[in-house]
């Protein structure tokens, strides 16, 4: 029923059990998992960015390298799983608006991602990525515990 | 009702209609999902409860005994209106009323009370605006659902 | 070159530490750091306690094993710590020590409550498949951080 599955990752292990989930509808339907990781806009600094340059790109690279270990990660899982995967990479761009655009460019038909946000079992329960995807998602959205 | 399915993935699939379009969609969904992972579904419909004090005007005119026979039966059309799709998908189905103030609380525990792994429900009801309304059913049921809920535009 | 308060970098940075020779390092290179570009450290130690289930039918009964004046009396070991050498460095800090079942919650929650334009920490550095997605909390700290993240990380004896 669900062909080509968008799975957002945050390159922790909060985003393993929506990418398990997203499998599993895949391999059931022979489709694919979409997996998108996307680096918040960076931080930007009122006094010339010169001084901090050396600060940032560190900065950037970690980011750079986290994103590009999570889609490893999906790639290896879903090769593991015998499923058919893509990976996306975007940056610049709050993630739920990456979750949204990659989305509807990829045509996937459906979103499957984790209910939590940060804060553990004393916080938020639902994540404010979550809310806005639910919000602004044209197709349907698999909200996990 | 006998055991569910024994598919890994979702064997129980509770199905919250309020006979919007949008309830529709979601029912068509949610039947057409179970039938591919060999699942079975609840059809839940949740009306509140009689009040002598009320706005509604189907409260005011009625008597309490009027007003619960009314409810009932338009609760049994919207339930038809999943027993129809399930039947036509071969989706074993089984229907449920339910009496309440708070919809969001119903779905929860008929949830639980069947053993349901998934809800699969409308992002919106009958207002018919986009989006995730704020204190909308839909969001009630995510912030204090223990399974997973599929929402469905 | 000097550097004029009214052009400062970084005002205010976090620096989590957890006792360990890791941590030590980036401490250290956060407090030299701090020194040469004017700024005050926050020197944060998170005590971290273990999640029970929030269900009201737990029990209300204490955990023998949680030892919580241990875990402060600890938590507030590493921040003297770091306390002394941003001392010893003519660098302002303010310590703080946090109860929290998640390092890395804390650490996002501290320097966002504090105004920390910078985060300074060490890592125990692992990366690769293996290590992917092993819920380390500096990962976590990058994924969640809206301002800079300073990563030391150990150099690896053999590459």
């Amino acid at each position: 029923m669900y062909g080509r599955i968008l799975v957002p990752t945050d390159g922790t292990e909060r985003s393993t059990g929506a990418l398990e989930t997203a499998l599993q509808l895949a391999a059931l339907s022979g489709g694919v998992v979409i997996g998108v990781h996307a680096s918040p806009p960076p931080y930007v600094m009122a006094p010339e960015l010169g001084l901090a340059a050396p600060i940032h790109d560190a900065w950037r690279r970690e980011r750079e390298q986290l994103g590009q270990d999570a889609v490893a990660y999906i790639r290896r899982r879903a090769g593991e799983a015998c499923v058919r995967c893509e990976t996306l990479l975007v940056t610049g761009m709050p993630p739920y608006d990456a979750i949204i655009s990659s989305a509807r460019e990829q045509l996937c038909d459906l979103i499957v991602m984790a209910s939590r946000g940060r804060g553990g079992l004393a916080g938020r329960l639902i994540g404010s990525e979550t809310w806005k995807v639910l919000s602004h998602s044209a197709i349907p959205v698999l909200v996990l515990r | 009702m006998d055991q569910p399915a024994s598919n890994p993935l979702y064997r129980r699939i509770l199905l919250p209609t309020d006979g919007s379009e949008a309830s529709q969609r979601a029912i068509l969904a949610g039947v057409g999902f179970a039938r591919e992972l060999g699942a079975d579904v609840v059809g839940l419909t949740a009306t509140p409860a009689f009040r002598v004090l009320s706005a509604d005007p189907g409260m005011i005119e009625d008597t309490a005994d009027g007003y619960a026979e009314a409810s009932r039966e338009r609760g049994e059309r919207l339930l038809d209106a999943v027993e129809r799709a399930a039947a036509e998908a071969g989706v074993p189905c089984r229907l449920e009323q339910a009496v309440s103030d708070e919809p969001w609380q119903a779905i929860i525990d008929t949830a639980h009370r069947f053993g349901c792994d998934l809800i699969v429900m409308a992002s919106h009801g009958r207002r018919g605006l986009g989006g995730l309304l704020p204190g909308s059913e839909t969001q009630k049921v995510l912030v204090h659902s223990a399974i997973p809920v599929l929402v469905h535009r | 070159m000097a550097n004029p308060a009214n052009t400062q970098l970084y005002k205010r940075i976090l620096v989590p530490t957890d006792g360990s020779d890791v941590s030590a390092a980036a401490e250290h290179a956060a407090v030299e750091f701090a020194r040469a570009h004017g700024s005050e450290i926050v020197a944060l130690s998170v005590a971290q306690t273990y999640p029970t289930y929030a269900a009201a039918e737990a029990s209300m009964a204490v955990d023998p094993a949680l030892d919580t004046e241990g875990l402060r009396a600890w938590a507030e070991r590493n921040v003297r710590r770091v306390s002394a050498a941003a001392a010893g460095a003519g660098v302002a800090c303010t310590p703080l020590t946090v109860f929290s079942h998640s390092a890395s919650d804390a650490i996002l929650d501290s320097a966002r409550d504090h105004g920390c334009d910078l985060i300074f920490m060490g890592s125990h550095g692992r990366r690769g498949l293996s290590r992917l997605l092993a819920g380390s909390e500096t990962q976590k700290v990058l994924a969640g951080a809206e301002v800079p993240v300073m990563v030391l990380r150990p150099k690896l004896k053999s590459s």
